[in-house]
């Protein structure tokens, strides 16, 4: 045998007895370890939805909520994890919330590997013998119709959404109370859009403000929301609920401002269509946009945008699109005003996203 | 032949001649994350000497077996072994430390005290003596992160091992379970070793 097969021999040896010997290993521990990750979090759901006969899990949006019913099948309380950075980890905290969501029922810090001794102290305060978590504690029947904020060296005020600082670790204590209040805005608007649960009101419609656009522009049937600068609008269907949203946005072209109308399925993750409201682009090239005349389908470009993916950006492909990862083609030949159109399109839905789904987490603002 | 008093002369040297981190200055990495408090200096001790014990003795073994081109490889994936079963081990069984040592254990498969024994003995070595040189090393470790990790609880929370030590009065020092805590007291407790020492040696 030459050396160097020595070599790879050993080696190969030792990686496959390695591999082997940690494949049993796993065989035989990860089911220890899923079933206390389980009752961890078991413990942890019961005591943030307290008095509750049945917790059942529902997925909306990505995210995972624990619904906790009482025995006549009522919801008694929502919970949900989220996770955020502290001063020096990560920080894993499920919160109980009641069913109207207008208060913290408990809180549960899973997971922190803060600086011991001081941020530490939002699980578990040795220092204070009579009362050690009195820091999670503060948390309980916690008003939360506004945003929480801390005090320090005064006395909080629940109703108020008022939590004190940890003397030494006002970091620690603050990431908490920042993590809790960014997913109350988020989970609030999921449940929100997604389950029955009265939980706030969306601002009411302004009147049409003709000097920011063209009363001709809105389509027929749609009602008008105004936020900020920001101008949507709102197609309903019978009862009421939103079908679909829409605005404009315009963007320089290779020669000329394109505007365009652009509908959105109500959560922003999909187009319904785009149409163009004004192009002046070259005549047989540019316009392709809207007109292709060398294609059996004129119009072929355009409708590559019904109900394609938006939830990330939308990318300009040269060969067969997938509307699933946001592709779409581009016109060769008008290379420049396509892509002027998807850059546009990225810039506005991502700025028309953010305020429309935030409209509603804005009563925890100012 | 070893003989009863070379052994104990093995083990004797990582205690205090050959104290990894006091004297070789050796895998101050995890001696100085992990020290904020006796108990977690006194686990991460352990880990290392489960690793270190098993790790020496699986190299001492096959020591004529390894070619001395690839060792180092060889040595890192015995080591690594080591170190997942350890972690996975104290995720199944004991939780609760697998929680305070968190990313630190995964961590051992690079502290130099490892490899270090393997390359400078176990490879050289036959069993017995490298199991006990391991011991030796891995227990120095272990006393002198505790040791460590002691002296920072004591003064930064007023703690030893979670017993209250200091009367209630006494102001905890932050800054000695910050990081600074942790250089100062490492540096002072490596410069009072080597006055000892040197006192020693007139």
């Amino acid at each position: 045998m030459t050396k160097s097969y020595r070599l790879i021999l050993v080696l190969t040896a030792t990686a496959v007895l390695s591999g082997l010997l940690l494949s049993f290993l796993n065989l035989h521990t990860r089911p220890l370890i899923e079933a206390h990750q389980d009752k961890v979090l078991n413990d942890a759901l019961s005591s943030v939805l307290p008095g509750c006969d049945k917790i059942a899990e529902q997925f909306y949006e990505n995210t995972q909520f624990y619904f906790g019913y009482d025995a006549q099948n009522n919801v008694k309380g929502i919970a949900f994890l989220t996770e955020g950075n502290g001063f020096q980890s990560k920080l894993r905290i499920l919160v109980g919330m009641d069913a109207g969501l207008t208060q913290i029922v408990k809180i549960r810090i899973l997971e922190q590997k803060e600086t011991p001794g001081l941020g530490t102290k939002i699980e578990t305060d040795p220092s204070s013998k009579a009362n050690p978590e009195w820091f999670p504690k503060q948390f309980d029947g916690l008003n939360i119709t506004n945003k929480i904020t801390y005090l320090k060296n005064q006395t909080p005020d629940k109703s108020a959404g008022e939590i004190m600082a940890i003397t030494g670790a006002t970091i620690s204590s603050k990431a908490v109370i920042d993590i809790i209040n960014a997913a109350l805005v988020e989970n609030s608007r999921i449940l929100n859009d997604n389950n029955d649960l009265n939980i706030g009101e969306c601002p009411a419609i302004d009147a049409v403000n003709e000097t920011v656009f063209d009363p001709e522009l809105v389509p027929e049937g749609a009602e008008i929301l105004t936020i900020d600068d920001k101008t949507y609008f709102l197609n309903k269907d019978d009862n009421g609920s939103v079908t679909g949203v829409a605005f404009i946005a315009s963007g320089e072209g290779f020669q000329s401002t394109i505007k365009v109308l652009v509908c959105m399925s109500p959560d922003f993750s999909r187009m319904q269509s785009l149409e163009i409201i004004e192009q002046d682009e070259t005549e047989g090239w540019g316009t392709r946009v809207v007109n292709d005349t060398t294609n059996s389908d004129p119009e072929w470009f355009l409708k590559q945008f019904t109900n394609l993916n938006v939830q990330k950006v939308i990318i300009p492909v040269a060969t067969t699109p997938n509307k699933q990862r946001g592709e779409v083609q581009s016109i060769s030949g008008a290379t420049v005003s396509s892509g002027a159109i998807i850059k546009m399109l990225n810039a506005a839905i991502q700025g028309y996203r953010d305020t429309y789904l935030n409209r509603k987490a804005n009563r925890y603002g100012n | 032949m070893a003989t009863k008093t070379g052994y104990s002369k093995e083990f004797i040297k990582g205690l205090w001649d050959e104290n990894p981190v006091l004297r070789m200055l050796l895998g101050l990495c995890p001696a100085l994350a992990v020290t904020n408090s006796a108990i977690n200096g006194f686990s991460m001790g352990l880990a290392v000497v489960f690793t270190l014990v098993l790790s020496s003795t699986i190299i001492s073994l096959a020591r004529n077996i390894i070619p001395k081109e690839v060792r180092i490889p060889t040595f890192i994936i015995v080591i690594a072994t080591f170190v997942t079963i350890a972690d996975k081990m104290l995720a199944a069984y004991v939780p609760d430390i697998s929680k305070a040592l968190g990313p630190f254990v995964p961590l051992i498969v690079v502290n130099c005290i490892i490899l270090g024994r393997q390359e400078a003995f176990a490879s050289k070595n036959p069993v017995g003596r490298s199991i006990i040189d391991a011991l030796g090393m891995s227990v120095g470790f272990t006393i002198t992160l505790t040791i460590l990790g002691a002296i920072r609880e004591l003064l930064g929370v007023g703690t030893i091992f979670a017993v209250q030590i200091m009367p209630q009065s006494f102001e905890p020092w932050m800054v000695m379970v910050l990081q600074p805590g942790a250089f100062l007291t490492l540096g002072l407790m490596i410069g009072i070793s080597n006055w000892l020492n040197a006192r020693r040696a007139k």
